[in-house]
């Protein structure tokens, strides 16, 4: 786990805290349920030591004492109970914000888009919605009930202790509130120490990870017998500093144990010597001796959920990191409503630069896209021709300029609505853990079975999706089968067929084919692209031949535009580039 | 190797320490038995209004108590928690020293991420082994051999009952528990299992989806995911808050049982009123050392899990095995040559007979879109894995039969992600070769051409390069990355796509201090972009794991050469 800045681990924590509030039915719940448990154990420890009493000093009348060990019982039954709510309540609560984390993060997802996803590794983000999530479940389940309970339970043993004795109570006042400042102190002071610690055990966790995935570097350097070695003594090494904290730093936590203890001891001397000058009863001694431990009970427990607060605080510090983080905002003025297709698009004057450094991709765009054309955009690698289908896309917006659907600014409409006029065919698509067929329909999920084929036909991926074991039934993704680049892109094809949108994006289509197919594909295309606008990125012969137009971008401007055959003989090998053309 | 084995293992090295540290354990609980007991019979016998002289002893003993109690269990935490640090030493090592033959073969053949980034989750679960699981449980079965000896001594039918709801907390609740809990949790599985594959479809197939018009229904499936693990997670909510509670029932019971038990012989004279009180708030507080039983059975299982999981990381499967290596690997020369080479992971045929030649000093351009296996090449020349069939030659030499290691001595890898440990910018170029002085790596940095860059570190090379290296932007990255294979000195390099995470103007620049560094250098270098052409003597295109286009060598770089 990567290592979080204390302080926003503690605002974390705070944040954490005020979303438990808000649930406010499991709040009150346990707030009334603790309240209850204070009233029972009186009950409970009242009852026994009536009982103790009769036995030891008064005479044990069977009859007398009989309603008494039933109220000892159903007490200690009642409270049972009560522990059984309380803890599920608190799991319960855990579960409620848990899930509603999870969703949240999988709308944020899907909020911040492809092309801000592409600086994370997907193994984090799944890392982080599976077990960064699964570890808010002590802050909710533990520390959250604990908080209340140390606010509830002890109020109320002490508030009837100063009614049945007040010296014992005066003991509680003056002791009670010594925990809760010591435990301040262990949250700040001593706290912060261990915090320290336990964060440089986290970046120890981090050389250990950094070491184990960065094997292949190691390795490549011939090092790896030596990080080896470097582990075991930075292991030790922070074993040896750690300890020297720990044995300050638990000081802290003794004195909080000392504090719990030695009360109880002081007031077993204290209404020891009391009973013996003949001061109070020996029942009500028995009583307030049974209340002290109980009352410093929940200080304790909320003593050990601290550090599992803690640890949950820092997921969640990376939790909000991630909910934070900046997202597209909607223009105000954005209209609901899109203009009807056929699209014209006009790119004028689009300028846009890399946002972490500042380098300028698109310089002064100008392009136009028109219905029915196949437009092809050739360039060398870096050019920002993926940056323009982006654009496109309205994954970005551009820094200045404008684009023009139809005479209508991009910017106003919403993007869902924009992208669902848009299939984009990458040079690499993902195939989703599902059925061919179901990948496919991705693009139209109600589509018949006759129309999916036919879709498949259409991009030149029927023969090869029949010759699969299961046919158009075959499960395809990570745990299924893995197809090739070219035959990935015809399955997305297909998707693009089957969908009908009027604007097709595609990214290379023909890098992983033959000549042979290559050509019958673009035929498939120039028949789709009838009242359509196709903009593909290519460098091959074939497919810039088979377009209505080509454009070539070079440093961010568009630098010629027009007929491909008037075009192509001037263009440099490593631009348009097949092996008719080398050999 | 089984990692649980180990740390049960290492405990048994660590045997002195250990029982120190339980020792300890059991003192703590033991100081809370006694101060409740004494507490009790104090007051207890005070009532009779003894002379106070003749209770000192027992006023000794509940301020011992009380004070040591709190000595006992800092005392416990020292010595636990350096243990857990020297278990966790032992354990590191001994998984580094496991998967270390094994990666990143492993990692590559197994594309998702998810393999390595699990890992540290799992060896952190592992190191709270101790603390969390061994230390209860035996304080646990301690408490149940003492009370039931101690009772024994006031009553037998006492020490039976009592041995009974101990047994019942210890061993019935808990497994009774995950037993029932069991079953729901298998399907937890695999439903966590099924939201991690959403996820990794709903991250890496994001613009596929954005663009599909069917996200919303894709939406309403993730949240169903979602839905599906809260209502499992309810269900077992239900089984897990019951222990608790049975907790709570069963401990507190034994308050009325031991009393009951015991007040006939305190009527019939039997036995003292000021033992009896000791002894049932004594037995009461006895359980508190089964407080953390539950969360401890919980952690084996799931200590299990992440050990198996661990134990499949390290696993070596026959045909990875690497095979007894006897050739003294020594290449007359840097020329590559791979002889109808075929492989493929797992089923997935990602090379099919491959054929290529590198002259030595030769600079081979290899393109081809994205997924036809041109890294795979790579891969298979600094033997992370073995070719299914056909050979791979250096310097007329076959690899085959030749160390990793030595192997790699003789190649420098420039990758398209540049790995920076979270160091100093000194120690991230040291590991390329560790006797090189300050003025070396300065020289190098300075023939990559990150002088300018250089001069703006605030601590020069102590400068630390941040997790991952990100404190550095894309292009310096890519510059130290050089500056190491530079420093490294090798006949052959690979370049990875080194410049297709860079802008245009920044990769022209480094392609051109390239070229110019490895000018003598056997170089193959690996991209998708054909606009480099002119850099290359020779030049091959592959599609779909074949090469289906060869330009043997040509005037490319001659004549950019004369050019410039």
């Amino acid at each position: 786990m990567k290592s979080v800045h204390p302080h926003k681990v503690a605002e974390a924590q705070s944040r954490l805290f005020r979303d438990a509030l808000h649930q406010r039915g499991f709040i009150l719940a346990i707030f009334f349920v603790s309240v209850l448990s204070g009233l029972v154990i009186l009950a409970q420890m009242y009852s026994l030591s009536i009982l103790i009493d009769a036995a030891f000093l008064q005479e044990w009348i069977p009859n007398a004492m009989q309603p008494w060990i039933l109220i000892l019982v159903a007490a200690i039954l009642v409270r049972a109970l009560l522990v059984w709510i309380r803890t599920w309540l608190g799991m319960r609560l855990a579960v409620v914000l848990k899930t509603e984390y999870r969703k949240k993060i999988l709308r944020k997802l899907h909020r911040l888009g492809p092309v801000r996803l592409r600086q994370e590794k997907t193994g984090d983000l799944i890392s982080l919605q599976l077990n960064g999530v699964e570890r808010l479940d002590d802050f909710f389940a533990q520390y959250v009930p604990a908080a209340i309970q140390v606010a509830t339970i002890p109020v109320v043993i002490f508030g009837f202790v100063m009614w049945v004795d007040w010296p014992t109570g005066l003991v509680f006042l003056i002791t009670g509130p010594l925990i809760p400042i010591f435990m301040y102190l262990i949250g700040t002071k001593a706290g912060d120490k261990i915090h320290e610690q336990w964060n440089s055990l986290r970046r120890m966790n981090a050389h250990f990870l950094d070491t184990i995935q960065g094997m292949d570097t190691l390795k490549l350097f011939g090092r790896e017998k030596y990080a080896g070695r470097s582990i075991n003594n930075v292991s030790r090494l922070f074993r040896v500093t750690t300890m020297r904290v720990l044995k300050i730093a638990f000081l802290s936590g003794m004195v909080l144990e000392l504090a719990a203890s030695v009360s109880t001891a002081v007031v077993a001397v204290e209404v020891g010597v009391r009973l013996i000058e003949g001061m109070m009863i020996f029942q009500t001694g028995m009583f307030v001796l049974l209340l002290a431990p109980e009352f410093y009970l929940p200080f304790r427990t909320f003593g050990a959920a601290h550090h599992a607060g803690m640890e949950g605080a820092e997921s969640g510090a990376q939790l909000f990191d991630l909910l934070d983080r900046k997202e597209h905002s909607v223009q105000a003025n954005a209209s609901k409503k899109l203009p009807s297709p056929p699209f014209t698009i006009e790119l004028k004057k689009v300028e846009y630069s890399y946002p972490l450094t500042e380098e300028i991709v698109l310089n002064g765009v100008n392009l136009q896209l028109n219905p029915g054309e196949i437009h092809t955009l050739t360039g060398a690698s870096g050019e920002g021709k993926t940056t323009l289908l982006h654009l496109l896309s309205k994954f970005i917006e551009p820094d200045s300029g404008s684009v023009l659907v139809n005479g209508r600014l991009l910017e106003n409409f919403p993007p869902d609505l924009w992208r669902n006029q848009i299939t984009y065919v990458p040079q690499f698509p993902h195939l989703f853990s599902k059925s061919v067929a179901e990948n496919i329909k991705i693009g139209d999920p109600d589509a018949p079975l006759f129309e999916v084929a036919e879709a498949a036909r259409a991009a030149h991926a029927f023969d090869f999706i029949q010759n699969m074991p299961d046919g158009f039934n075959t499960m395809l993704g990570e745990n299924g089968m893995n197809l090739s680049g070219g035959e990935r892109q015809r399955i997305a094809l297909a998707r693009s067929f089957l969908k009908q949108s009027p604007i097709l994006l595609l990214d290379e289509p023909a890098a992983s084919l033959n000549t042979e197919l290559e050509e019958k594909i673009m035929e498939s295309l120039k028949e789709f692209s009838r009242g359509r606008i196709i903009m593909m990125v290519s460098h091959r012969t074939h497919s810039v031949l088979a377009s209505d137009r080509l454009s070539v971008i070079k440093n961010g401007v568009i630098v010629e535009s027009g007929e491909p055959d008037r075009l192509l003989p001037g263009l440099k090998d490593e631009l348009i580039f097949d092996p008719e053309r080398l050999q | 190797m089984n990692i649980l084995k180990k740390i049960i293992s290492e405990l048994h090295r660590f045997k002195g320490r250990v029982s120190l540290s339980l020792f300890f354990v059991l003192l703590t609980i033991l100081a809370g038995v006694g101060l409740i007991a004494a507490s009790g019979y104090l007051i207890t016998w005070a009532a009779l209004q003894p002379p106070i002289l003749d209770m000192i002893l027992i006023l000794v003993a509940v301020r011992f108590f009380g004070i040591s109690r709190a000595v006992f269990r800092y005392t416990e935490r020292l010595f636990s928690h350096d243990l857990t640090f020297r278990i966790l030493q032992k354990l590191r090592v001994g998984f580094y020293n496991a998967v270390e033959p094994v990666l990143p073969a492993k990692a590559i053949r197994y594309r998702s991420g998810d393999l390595l980034s699990r890992f540290s989750d799992d060896v952190d679960q592992l190191q709270e082994f101790y603390l969390r699981v061994i230390s209860p449980a035996f304080s646990a079965l301690f408490f149940i051999l003492l009370t039931t000896v101690v009772t024994a001594w006031f009553s037998l039918t006492l020490s039976a009952a009592i041995l009974l709801l101990m047994v019942i907390n210890v061993f019935a609740i808990p497994f009774l528990i995950r037993k029932k809990a069991g079953d729901i949790t298998d399907h937890l599985a695999d439903d966590f299992a099924g939201l991690s594959q959403f996820m990794n479809d709903h991250v890496q197939g994001a613009s596929d989806l954005l663009h599909s018009g069917s996200h919303k229904n894709w939406m309403a499936e993730g949240e169903k995911a979602i839905e599906n693990i809260s209502d499992i997670q309810k269900r077992r909510t239900k089984a897990f808050s019951l222990e608790s509670g049975f907790y709570t029932a069963v401990s507190h019971a034994s308050l009325p049982a031991s009393f009951l038990i015991l007040l006939p012989l305190v009527l019939s004279g039997e036995l003292s009123g000021l033992l009896m009180v000791a002894v049932v708030l004594g037995v009461f507080t006895a359980f508190e050392a089964f407080e953390q039983i539950g969360n401890a059975v919980q952690h084996a299982y799931e200590t299990r899990e992440s050990a198996e999981r661990l134990d499949d990381i390290t696993s070596v499967k026959a045909d990875e095995k690497p095979k007894k290596l006897t050739t003294v690997f020594k290449p007359q020369d840097a020329s590559i040559s791979m002889m109808n080479v075929s492989f493929s992971y797992n089923k997935d045929r990602v090379l099919r007979h491959i054929d290529l030649v590198i002259g030595a000093g030769e600079h081979v351009l290899l393109t081809g879109p994205s997924g036809s296996g041109k890294s795979t090449i790579a891969h298979l020349l600094v033997k992370w894995f073995e070719p299914d069939d056909g050979d791979i030659l250096i310097g007329d030499q076959s690899i085959r039969m030749a160390d990793g290691a030595s192997v790699r001595k003789f190649i420098s890898v420039v990758g398209q992600h540049t790995r920076l440990f979270n160091t100093s910018l000194r120690n991230n170029l040291l590991i390329a070769n560790p006797d090189a002085t300050d003025r070396d790596l300065i020289e190098a940095l300075t023939a990559v051409r990150f002088d300018d860059a250089f001069a703006k570190l605030p601590n020069g090379l102590d400068t630390q390069v941040g997790e991952l290296g990100l404190r550095l932007s894309g292009g310096e990255r890519q510059r130290v990355a050089i500056a190491r294979a530079l420093l490294k000195d090798t006949p052959i390099w690979i370049l990875d796509e080194p410049l297709s995470n860079l802008g245009r103007a920044m990769a022209d620049e480094i392609s051109e201090s390239v070229s110019e560094l490895t000018k003598d250098k056997t170089v193959l270098h690996i991209t998708h972009d054909k606009s480099r052409l002119n850099m290359a003597d020779r030049f091959y295109a592959m599609s779909d794991g074949k090469i289906w286009f060869k330009r043997l060598p040509g005037p490319y770089r001659v004549s950019t050469s004369s050019k410039g």
